[in-house]
């Protein structure tokens, strides 16, 4: 018989530290809403929201309408005076308003905001390695410590048997079982075994 | 005709009510003759509804405006699709378009399943009525499509002109289709939770209509998609917008459920949370018209709000305390044995699988309420913009994507250590080389490039499932290639036909990744300049005026050229609307496989002398919308009825 050639051991760690290293580069890097070079006033601008309550929830970069031409010309002065991204944001919310920032700050109540979907998940990664872990156990019991500390799984046979009893099947009556037994218990035995199936 | 639709599906609203009565009694003394009374109530619902939906855009045709809803959503000018189209075009339409889709599913669905057991399809068709029952109820008492103005204006005041676009006629009826399409899946649960038969019955019956569901909810968020980008012009398809964060989730939820329930099927485990996520995918497909229309939330995509959100959150409170409150009464039918071979297993891979899924879907739903929590919280008005969505949804998207690839690999039951390492080097290596090359490439974009890696590593795994596949069948059975392929379909179509979703999302990522590089920039010309963007020439020709009936058209004439060679000639638009007076614009795309060159027409002088534009370099923009086409594409596989396994031998 013919074996396969065994994977090279070094193959796989390389492959796992170039994952890593990927993820590293990932995570050292702040998600940009474009990597394109950017002029300051669309720097800015993608930085806020567009101020015109027509415009609903669009950012202020994606707008053309006249308060949104109107603010970015505010923001052009204020890149020509020189001023940075951060300090025109923090002026242009300070001046009309915290809504006016696309995304909330990373502090204070808001953190919530950012952190939250993240603690759940890691909760519910937590809740799965639990699971797992009972699951795991579960299945590694003998058979016999099963049936001693709880009831004995019922096959599917045993499970349908009350439904079956209590229910006036449809395509099989209590009429037609008493007019026909014979047929019905045939019946009745076909539809288990395809339940078994 | 147009009366007759208003008794038609105020009798339907009744009947509904009366079908609920049936059911009910039906389940509780197990009479067959009112479970087949309850049955024939849907699909009175159904024929009943129809003719409503048909009166209404028979209304629009035959253009009786005295019908304010007429009025307000037609005009005399409109083609005959949006005349059609206008029926989902505002409130009081699309929730009775909502009703008629849903009843007319119920009741496919009914006849489909009507030889199967009363005790749980009789508490599942009660689900079904009572949703159908809530729809109508709504149209019938709350906004009504036929009320009447004490005038007969002379024509209608047109649909709104954002939504005077094909993609509208198709895209509101995909996501109908797939809200409505929970219903019944969530129906068939609720039926197992009363009858109490809470094996897998209820998840068999449901298989069918989530992946319908899902299918059609995909489509329609990708229609969606494409109507935004060419109709809203601001250079995206996605902008996390409320509404269209309330048509993800339950596609997000949705996709949980489909994969969980496999495990339930294969090893009975996971009963109590297939029911959970049944439940949260249904509450989430009302959510999303709560929010579309309580006005609550502000949005681009909303053109029908008024007080009725305020039914919506009604009842979605009402469905909240019956579908849980059922789920604790039977929690312990539903308990079941909990036991896997190991810890690494596709078992395990579809957990952490139905993790992510969750975990994005409640991401995006807590961005979407945010603000109104922060409201309450702080007295501080804030938005939640695509920053915020961005930055959360990425790592989980990459998750999600990388965890596709991981998945198929691993086998049911139970895998090591060294198995793994054994499946996963060549797919793992071949995308190192990917991102290794496009990094020499220049490919520098860190997000890019880790998600054009992992892209790669599942495209592998996808092809590699496959290739093993065919291999297989040709091995034993000695057929070619296509033949081996067909019937690796017949024989394994779920499986297939979701390696051909996957793949559809794989490629639906490389758009996602092209965003990286969006460039984008604005400028005004004189006519006969040129302005240099990123490689491309454009070069303003001169400004075009067409008046046609009800809109006045211009447009103006951009030449685009690379060097000295021309590409295209763009014309951009700003269309006024006479009726409803309103601009909407009109964008231009150049597109290739590599980028969308995007162009959108600003202000401009009246003489024509003069333009401003908006334009847009969107590498990679095609990809996604082939994506959506292949996942959809892999949808219709899995649905596809296919010869049986006995026709396939023979």
């Amino acid at each position: 018989m013919r074996r396969r050639p065994a994977p090279r051991p070094g193959v796989p760690r390389l492959a796992a530290l170039g994952l890593l290293l990927l993820l590293g580069m990932l995570a050292a890097n702040p998600v940009p809403t474009s990597a394109a070079p950017q002029t300051s006033v669309e720097e800015v601008a993608r930085q806020l929201m567009d101020p015109c309550e027509n415009c609903k929830g669009k950012l202020l970069s994606s707008c053309d309408c006249g308060p949104a031409a109107t603010l970015k010309q505010e923001i052009a002065q204020k890149v020509e005076a020189g001023l940075t991204a951060d300090e025109i944001v923090a002026a242009v919310v300070a001046e009309r308003g915290e809504w006016l920032r696309a995304a909330p700050p990373k502090s204070g109540f808001n953190l919530l905001g950012w952190l939250l979907p993240f603690v759940l998940i890691a909760a519910g990664g937590f809740g799965i390695w639990a699971f797992l872990r009972t699951a795991v156990a579960g299945a590694k019991e003998p058979r016999t410590s099963a049936v001693q500390s709880g009831p004995r799984p019922a096959s599917s046979r045993e499970l349908l048997r009350p439904a079956v009893e209590a229910a006036p099947v449809v395509s099989a009556t209590p009429s037609a079982a008493n007019e026909d037994p014979e047929r019905y218990r045939k019946q009745l035995e076909e539809e288990l075994r395809r339940m078994e199936r | 005709m147009i009366q007759l639709g208003y008794y038609t599906t105020t009798a339907a609203f009744f009947i509904a009510l009366l079908g609920i009565g049936l059911a009910i009694f039906a389940s509780a003394k197990k009479r067959n003759d009112a479970y087949e009374a309850a049955r024939n109530a849907v699909v009175a619902c159904a024929f009943f509804t129809t003719i409503g939906a048909v009166a209404v855009v028979y209304a629009m045709l035959v253009g009786d405006y005295q019908l304010e809803y007429v009025w307000a959503h037609s005009d005399r000018d409109m083609p005959l699709l949006y005349k059609i189209g206008a029926l989902w075009g505002g409130q009081a339409g699309s929730l009775l378009f909502w009703g008629f889709l849903l009843a007319v599913y119920s009741s496919i669905a009914v006849m489909r399943h009507r030889k199967d057991r009363l005790e749980l399809m009789a508490p599942a068709i009660a689900t079904m009525l009572v949703v159908i029952a809530f729809f109508l109820g709504t149209v019938t008492f709350a906004s009504s499509p036929w009320d009447r103005a004490s005038f007969i204006p002379p024509d209608g005041r047109g649909l709104n002109p954002l939504l005077q676009h094909p993609a509208m006629v198709i895209h509101p009826p995909c996501l109908y289709l797939g809200f409505v399409g929970f219903t019944l899946p969530f129906a068939f649960a609720m039926g197992a939770l009363v009858s109490g038969r809470t094996d897998a019955e209820w998840l068999k019956k449901s298989r069918v209509w989530s992946i319908i569901a899902w299918t059609f909810l995909g489509a329609g968020n990708i229609l969606g998609g494409r109507w935004a980008y060419v109709e809203l012009g601001w250079g995206g398809y996605w902008a996390w917008d409320p509404v269209e964060n309330a048509a993800f989730m339950p596609w997000l939820a949705g996709t949980a459920f489909i994969h969980s329930a496999m495990i339930q099927e294969r090893k009975g485990m996971l009963k109590i949370w297939n029911m959970v996520l049944v439940t949260i995918t249904f509450l989430l497909t009302i959510f999303g018209t709560f929010i579309t229309r309580s006005g609550l939330i502000s949005s681009v995509h909303s053109f029908a709000q008024s007080s009725i959100g305020y039914y919506f959150a009604g009842f979605l409170i009402f469905l909240m305390i019956a579908a849980f409150g059922l789920i604790l009464m039977r929690r312990k039918e539903l308990s079941s044995a909990q036991q896997l071979d190991s810890f690494f297993s596709r078992e395990s891979s579809f957990l952490l699988n139905n993790l992510i899924l969750l975990g994005g879907c409640f991401a995006v739903l807590w961005g979407t309420i945010f603000p109104m929590i922060s409201e309450a919280a702080q007295g501080v008005r804030i938005s939640v913009g695509p920053p915020f969505f961005n930055q959360i949804m990425i790592p989980i998207g990459l998750a999600l994507l990388l965890l596709m690839g991981v998945g198929p690999l691993v086998p049911w039951r139970r895998s090591s250590i060294a198995g793994l390492k054994k499946l996963f080097s060549i797919p793992v290596v071949l995308a190192l080389i990917a991102g290794a090359l496009l990094l020499l490439l220049g490919v520098s974009h860190a997000y890019a490039l880790v998600t054009f890696s992992i892209c790669a590593f599942v495209l592998v795994t996808i092809v590699t499932e496959f290739a093993r596949g065919i291999r297989a069948r040709q091995s034993s059975s000695g057929t070619g290639v296509l033949r081996s392929l067909f019937d690796l379909f017949a024989k394994g179509q779920r499986r297939y036909g979701g390696y051909v979703i996957h793949l559809g999302v794989v490629i639906i990522f490389v758009g996602f990744a092209g965003a990286a590089f969006t460039r984008d920039g604005e400028g005004t010309l004189r006519r006969g300049e040129s302005l240099e963007f990123h490689g491309y020439t454009l070069t303003f020709r001169e400004l075009l005026q067409n008046k046609l009936p009800g809109v006045d058209e211009v447009s103006a004439e951009v030449m685009v050229s690379k060097g000295q060679t021309p590409l295209a000639f763009l014309y951009p638009q700003k269309n006024f609307f006479k009726k409803s007076e309103q601009l909407a614009s009109e964008v231009a795309i150049h597109s290739t496989w590599g980028y969308d060159l995007y162009l959108v027409l600003g202000d401009y002088a009246d003489d024509g002398g003069s333009a401003s534009f908006k334009v847009y370099v969107n590498p990679l923009v095609r990809y996604f919308w082939f994506g959506g086409i292949v996942m959809v594409f892999g949808g219709l596989l899995v649905l596809w009825p296919m010869p049986r396994r006995g026709a396939l031998a023979t």
